[in-house]
């Protein structure tokens, strides 16, 4: 008699969703690949969490239709690349030292490449959240004219 | 963080919103104000195809092997096995059952297979392939061996009827 084991599994996939897995991945896989390894900088690990993104990006009918799927894409990655992280990951943020002029570059790395929260690095940069949420703004809306 | 609703769109919670900055108690309360102003949905739109133009362009190509790992992982998930009941007949498990929305199942597995790193399969083929070889090869010099042996005996009858053995000489004494 083999092992008894326990195991929590996706639902399976309909030979369409794989179709549309597929199609996402060559559309978005690069983009996705790119903002892993900005935060898992080893390879191997970077690739376990992309393949792991992709083989469970919800696909199904009746998903979630308010957000782009790149945008989607973009968020799960940032998510899953975070959470793969060892605990021990230290978030100094001592070594970021905003200008005014560079506020919403270090704002946005802080919160998006480093997984700090707003409130932390209000508290960290001794400035008021709503200033973190604008200098947020500010760098996404220089994303167009960059 | 108590916000009116002006301020999603002045105070960059909609862009937090969309690089998943926010918490899940956040999310969940800029998703309820999308729902409620649609007029939002515009900018939302902007932002996302400007962000979309930003992450693409910073984008690094994967392995060409990661599709098939993928395509593997996603076969590898389908694997649903039977579980006993607590009446002791066995049923499929029912991914929906226990909880609708759930995406997951819970499964018990009696798993009578082990893994094995990826690299067991050459390394496998090749023993099978270097154990073919051998065989083929013993094979050969097995039966190449007996008919030299049989060549050999043939030689020594024909060498015998040719050379007849010289007559003694008679004994004088």
């Amino acid at each position: 008699m083999g092992t008894i084991a326990r195991a929590v599994v996706p639902l399976p996939r309909s030979e369409g969703e794989k179709g549309r897995l597929m199609e996402l991945y060559e559309r978005y896989g690069s983009m996705a690949y790119g903002i892993i390894l900005q935060i898992v900088p080893q390879p191997e690990q970077a690739q376990a969490v992309l393949v792991d993104l992709f083989a469970t990006l919800p696909v199904e009918e009746g998903a979630d239709k308010t957000e782009r799927v790149s945008a989607l894409i973009i968020r799960l990655a940032r998510r899953k690349a975070l959470a793969s992280r060892p605990g021990s990951v230290e978030r100094s943020l001592t070594s970021f030292q905003p200008t005014e002029r560079n506020l919403p570059k270090v704002v946005f790395n802080l919160a998006f490449w480093h997984g700090c929260h707003v409130t932390e690095i209000a508290e960290r940069l001794n400035i008021a959240t709503t200033d973190v949420l604008r200098a947020i703004r500010a760098y996404v809306k220089s994303f167009t004219v960059a | 963080m108590a916000t009116k609703p002006y301020q999603y769109l002045e105070e960059g919670f909609l862009e937090a919103y969309l690089t998943g900055i926010v918490s899940e108690q956040e999310r969940a309360e800029m998703k309820q104000y999308l729902s409620e102003n649609p007029e939002s949905q515009t900018e939302l739109n902007e932002i996302e195809t400007s962000m979309e133009q930003f992450f693409m362009r910073r984008a690094v190509p994967p392995p060409p092997e990661l599709r098939d790992a993928i395509m593997d992982r996603i076969n590898q998930n389908e694997i649903q096995k039977w579980r006993p009941e607590a009446d002791g007949s066995k049923a499929r498990a029912s991914a929906k059952a226990t909880n609708p929305e759930s995406q997951y199942v819970h499964v018990e597995v009696d798993d009578t297979h082990i893994r094995v790193h990826k690299y067991w399969r050459p390394a496998f083929i090749a023993v099978f392939a270097l154990s073919k070889v051998f065989l083929i090869a013993g094979l050969y010099y097995y039966f190449k061996a007996g008919s030299i042996e049989r060549e050999l005996e043939q030689l020594r009858q024909q060498n015998s009827v040719q050379q007849p053995i010289p007559a003694r000489p008679l004994n004088t004494r």
